[in-house]
């Protein structure tokens, strides 16, 4: 397959219409709202068979999605920002219900003060709605993690989010191979009649009131279906790489995490999304003078690789860069690179960085890597 | 690798010309990575485009600060906006789209005049003197063919109707052809 050269709101949109979803229905926020306008402008030139529900507002656009999903069809959102905090409530619904629903986070900071730009904010405030969430590399990654997204979706009823840079990601062009819709058939099955899926010729009901009892099961198998996730996770990443050819491009990663650089490394970079390619230059500038650093990439952010982290990170100097942060406690990633490490000899070094879409450069890691001291709590960089 | 900064004004086609030698090259056979860098989003405002091209698959991410090429398509930018152009005084290979003198145009940014060199697409090329930049950029910096300027052109403004393809292929064709000063 030749790539071709697109951006990837483009290829996301591209990639959405190959996965024949029955329903789009968004309402647009910058930087999502090429994706959507690429997608509406393929429903209208007759190159899409979706329905496309224009919304009033993030909480109809989510609701819609809920609807189509809870009759059993493929659907898609996507969102950003505030936008995104406009679905929080129905995105706890998707994953209670246990709905198998996709959407895109075009990650970017919350207000106020009101700031267009990428960094982690948004996705953040809503780690805890139970839905499997992947970050995004580059935008092949993105697109490979929609069709992933899709499959995984429907085997595990469980809703899945892919947070790709606003900006960063959305807006940068750069060679990319869309998946053929043959190997997407190959792939992705259609989608199952699920006995859960609501009918008028057979109504039901869904999501009623529980007493603490039944809430409580729920909540405990919804962990436990997240949890048990990671291993399906990895199984669908193996079937679609084999499935376009390329076992081993990456020896050192899976569907869940990647490693870069000396596996002997004594400093390891640890963040999500876009960042990965800068930190991979800086590790690489490093170590061809001897510093021996690696970058731990974490693609799957829900369900937390635990184990893998504390594996790659034991007896490490580990240096987080997150892109959020919470107010008065750790930020996200370092809570969750925290508790992975308990007792495994890890030091650990907490960095707060492109908030707000400030850039962060390779000079910037290569000053914060020869650091000899570092301050306790978070080290701002900007 | 080689990297191309590119500053206008919103609603200026920087986006669009950015995006369209990135195609060029990359027909020619580069790896490329092409992107904008918005301020606020509005007309009128400072719009940044950059653009990296090397042999190699392109991972890194960050905004270029100390490019091998400066693209300036309004001058305005030198006076009002000069702290958005970032260069390497150094290194930078400057085209200017200005009716001023390139002493003057070396002192406002602090640069060596032969680094400068100068474009002028003609007034009533209106919206497509970006694209007359872009074969000027072609030309003197040597990214893409013509055809391959063409063909990105195509694809790039498939939406436009044959008219205004028209009038941009003509731009580019005019830009190729005349000499910077």
């Amino acid at each position: 397959m030749k790539p071709q050269l697109l951006n990837g709101s483009e290829a996301i949109a591209l990639t959405i219409n190959r996965l024949k979803v029955g329903v789009v229905s968004a309402y647009p926020i910058t930087p999502q709202t090429k994706i959507v306008e690429k997608l509406a402008a393929l429903r209208a030139g007759g190159q899409a068979d979706f329905e496309f529900v224009r919304a009033e507002s993030e909480l109809a656009a989510a609701s819609v999605v809920l609807g189509a999903a809870a009759s059993g069809v493929r659907a898609y959102t996507a969102s950003s920002s505030q936008g995104l905090l406009m679905m929080a409530e129905v995105l706890y619904n998707l994953s209670g219900l246990r709905l198998p629903a996709v959407m895109t986070c075009a990650n970017r900071s919350l207000s106020a003060p009101i700031n267009i730009w990428n960094d982690h904010s948004d996705v953040m405030a809503l780690r805890d709605a139970g839905w499997i969430n992947f970050f995004a590399e580059d935008n092949q990654a993105a697109i490979d993690q929609h069709v992933l997204a899709y499959y995984l979706a429907e085997k595990l009823s469980l809703p899945v989010m892919i947070n790709v840079d606003g900006f960063i990601l959305t807006h940068l062009s750069e060679p990319l191979i869309l998946p053929t819709t043959a190997a997407i058939k190959k792939f992705l099955p259609n989608l199952p009649a699920s006995a859960n899926r609501l009918d008028p010729a057979s109504p039901t009901t869904t999501g009623h009131l529980v007493g603490p009892t039944d809430f409580y099961r729920f909540r405990q198998k919804l962990d436990q279906d997240l949890l048990a996730a990671g291993p399906e996770i990895n199984l669908a990443y193996d079937r679609w790489q084999r499935l376009l050819g390329r076992p081993g491009a990456r020896p050192l990663g899976n569907g869940l995490i990647e490693w870069h650089g000396p596996r002997q490394a004594k400093t390891v970079l640890v963040a999500m999304g876009s960042v990965i390619g800068t930190l991979k230059t800086a590790a690489d500038e490093l170590n061809r003078s001897n510093q021996k650093i690696a970058v731990l990439q974490i693609k799957t952010w829900r369900p937390f690789p635990y184990d893998l982290v504390k594996k790659f990170l034991a007896k490490k100097q580990a240096i987080i860069i997150n892109k959020a942060v919470s107010p008065g406690a750790l930020p996200p990633l370092s809570c969750e690179v925290a508790a992975a490490v308990t007792n495994a000899g890890t030091k650990i070094i907490h960095a707060a960085a492109g908030l707000g879409g400030g850039d962060i450069t390779v000079e910037q890691i290569s000053r914060l890597v020869k650091r000899s001291t570092h301050p306790a709590g978070i080290l701002y960089l900007n | 690798m080689r990297e191309i900064s590119l500053y206008g004004l919103g609603g200026q086609g920087i986006v669009t010309l950015t995006n369209i030698l990135a195609e060029a090259a990359f027909r020619a056979g580069q790896k490329v990575q092409a992107f904008p860098l918005f301020g606020p989003e509005r007309t009128g405002a400072p719009v940044t485009g950059f653009l990296r091209l090397d042999q190699k698959p392109i991972i890194i991410r960050q905004q270029i600060t100390k490019p091998d090429i400066v693209i300036i398509i309004d001058d305005r930018l030198l006076t009002a906006h000069r702290s958005y152009v970032k260069l390497d005084p150094a290194k930078s290979r400057l085209l200017i789209n200005s009716r001023q003198d390139k002493k003057m145009l070396s002192t406002l940014l602090g640069v060596p005049v032969k680094l400068i060199q100068i474009c002028q697409p003609p007034a009533d090329l209106g919206q497509a003197a970006n694209l007359f930049v872009a074969g000027t950029i072609i030309k003197t910096y040597g990214l893409a063919n013509l055809n391959n300027l063409r063909l990105a052109i195509r694809q790039q403004l498939a939406d436009k109707t044959p008219a205004v393809i028209e009038k941009n292929l003509q731009a580019a064709r005019l830009g190729y052809e005349t000499p910077t000063t």
